[in-house]
């Protein structure tokens, strides 16, 4: 078990938490996608919550999912730390460059490069994991493409990072930084974000729902995930070079997109109906429920890009990726997660020794379920809400969002108090109750 | 890891009067060392399960929802992971308790393997049939001081393991 993976989860809340109270309390607006306000929330909350609850994730799950054990653990704690320092940075610049901090926003470079250090350190940690296994399936695959995209994430947001504080000079890198921002957003919500949510989510559905996997490396989408990621890299190269080349190639990317989406879909559908648990659990239906999300955001980004005239298109579709799809997802998983590791942690050392409660006796769905309801049904007004223009509405679906945020992270935190499990074994002899954000008995394999 | 799966559908080329032997034959060719295939037909292939056995594949038929069926080729041999300390496997005594394990949801094996140990004898053999290969017990196994081995059966779908009991 990582040591440190329930601390990534937790900063990882606190992120989220923290984006969402400032877009409701008037932060940011709906006008200027790429005001620095704007740009210091969107960073918060798709660095801060949704790159850190990957990372998080990763460094737990991609052991299990190539069956080894984690290669360069004790990077993990210093990724960290250059992670929120570098957020930390970043988003003080941006508020510099508004006018909100009396600050140097050369800041916002080094920034940028502990966050480029911290990324470095997850790559370097996932990749060796990965690559020490002599086959791995579809998961590990998707999971190493998806690193490529992430590296070129970080360079873009590097390069864009030093021109807006000023210290770096290139006038044709300046004149087009307007145009390579979209490929920024898309690389690292797209391209490393959902390439690796699809790669790790066939191996999380099939063991879920105890169905068949549909993992062989012959997938028509191992093919197709390189080939969008090609033609992504290749738009961003010709950008440069010829503006309407450029455009047709993202098309190009984006409508492969949209069939790994369509594949994927195809795939979990067949997954739920071959399944063998006929009563699924609630983090099996709010995945299904955020692959809905990524549908109606994939069918909006191939409209937003085949007719660019409309901006609103666009700016909801990635509201819908980051908080239907990813977010959405997020949640779910992290409502098994959270249960299970603690359920290992705590009752391994005793179990089949003394009686101990069951994984979902950590939890008590009825109090989550309706909030998971009121949080995808506002993330649906948030979509309305860019679409038709209106602050207000949009402010007010994000406030309904952070309440049912704030309740879900209360059941996290029960479920890692155990405090829903019966009194009678809650702690037997010889268990020890875990700490709230860190693993401390560490599991060697 | 779990046996990889290229998977081939039939029915189109059925669908369409066509004669799908050469691309089963074809998609066999380009199978990798250790991937199986999975058939997908409207009718259980009946003469294609001896060609395949003489090529060394092994199946396991399942009835989809609508009456079609998905067939799973695997190679024969799987290869056998153990603990240390456990290369002996072979000369171990018969295992005195067998469960099949494979249709309960995880982690209900793990506790239930753990709680038979407790009640055996050091030096008394178990064998379980589970739908995975159990990656979180693994580590706990050793931490009591049992050993283990097991593997995949031949169609990459269960994964067998015997565990002997620790002093």
């Amino acid at each position: 078990m990582s040591r440190w993976t329930m601390t990534y989860f937790s900063a990882s809340i606190a992120f989220l938490l923290s984006g969402l109270v400032s877009i409701g309390s008037g932060y940011g607006t709906l006008s200027a996608v790429d005001a620095p306000d704007n740009l210091a929330i969107i960073h918060l909350i798709v660095i801060g919550w949704l790159g850190l609850l990957f990372c998080g994730a990763l460094l737990q799950f991609v052991p299990v999912l190539s069956a080894t054990h984690l290669r360069l653990p004790w990077l993990a704690a210093p990724a960290l730390l250059a992670l929120c320092l570098g957020l930390g940075l970043l988003t003080m610049g941006f508020l510099a460059l508004g006018g909100r901090l009396p600050i140097d926003a050369t800041i916002m470079s080094v920034g940028g490069m502990l966050l480029g250090i911290g990324f470095l350190c997850i790559m370097a940690m996932l990749a060796t994991t990965i690559v020490a296994q002599r086959a791995f399936g579809i998961s590990g695959f998707l999971v190493l493409v998806g690193l490529c995209a992430l590296g070129v994430t970080i360079v873009l947001g590097n390069m864009f990072a030093s021109l807006l504080a000023g210290v770096l000079d290139i006038p044709l890198l300046a004149t087009h930084l307007a145009e390579l921002a979209p490929y920024h957003a898309g690389l690292g919500i797209l391209g490393w974000m959902t390439v690796t949510a699809i790669g790790v989510s066939y191996r999380l559905f099939a063991m879920f729902m105890l169905a068949p996997e549909r993992t062989g490396a012959r997938n028509p989408i191992a093919i197709a995930v390189p080939c969008a990621l090609a033609a992504l890299f290749s738009a961003i190269g010709l950008r440069f070079l010829d503006a309407a080349w450029a455009q047709t190639v993202t098309i190009v990317a984006v409508i492969l997109l949209a069939l790994i989406v369509g594949l994927y879909g195809q795939d979990v559908w067949r997954m739920f109906k071959a399944r063998r648990r006929k009563t699924l659990e609630l983090n099996s239906w709010t995945g299904l429920a955020a692959l809905g999300f990524l549908a109606l955001a994939a069918m909006l980004l191939v409209g937003a890009v085949s007719f660019s005239t409309n901006m609103a298109l666009a700016t909801a579709a990635f509201y819908l990726l980051i908080m239907g799809w990813l977010t959405g997802l997020g949640l779910g998983q992290l409502y098994k997660i959270i249960p299970f590791l603690t359920w290992l942690e705590t009752y391994g050392p005793v179990m089949g020794r003394r009686e101990v409660p069951r994984v979902q006796d950590l939890v008590d769905e009825r109090h989550a379920r309706p909030w998971f309801g009121t949080f995808y049904v506002s993330v649906l007004v948030g979509a309305a809400a860019i679409l038709f223009g209106s602050d207000p509405l949009f402010r007010a679906a994000t406030w309904i969002q952070c309440a049912a945020v704030a309740a879900l992270a209360l059941e996290y935190l029960r479920a890692r108090r155990l405090s829903y499990a019966p009194l009678h074994v809650r702690l037997p002899p010889g268990a020890v109750r875990p700490h709230t954000i860190c693993v401390t008995t560490q599991t060697k394999e | 890891m779990g046996l990889e799966f290229k998977e081939l559908d039939v029915r189109p080329i059925l669908a369409a009067g066509g004669e799908p032997f050469q691309a089963i034959m074809a998609a066999v060719e380009e199978l990798e060392p250790g991937q199986g295939l999975t058939l997908l037909a409207p009718f259980q292939p009946q003469p294609l399960y001896s060609v395949m056995q003489r090529m060394g594949f092994l199946h396991q038929v399942n009835r989809l929802e609508g009456g079609d069926f998905e067939v799973r080729f695997s190679p024969r041999a799987t290869e056998v992971i153990t603990s240390d300390g456990a290369q002996d496997a072979g000369s171990w005594p018969e295992p005195t308790r067998s469960f099949h394990l494979s249709d309960l949801a995880p982690p209900q094996p793990m506790v239930r393997i753990l709680s038979e140990l407790e009640t055996m004898a050091p030096g008394e053999v178990l064998f379980a049939v589970l739908a995975k290969e159990p990656l979180f017990l693994f580590p706990e196994l050793v931490k009591r001081g049992h050993r283990w081995a097991g593997n995949f059966d031949s169609t990459g779908t269960e994964f067998r393991i015997m565990i002997r009991r620790g002093a």
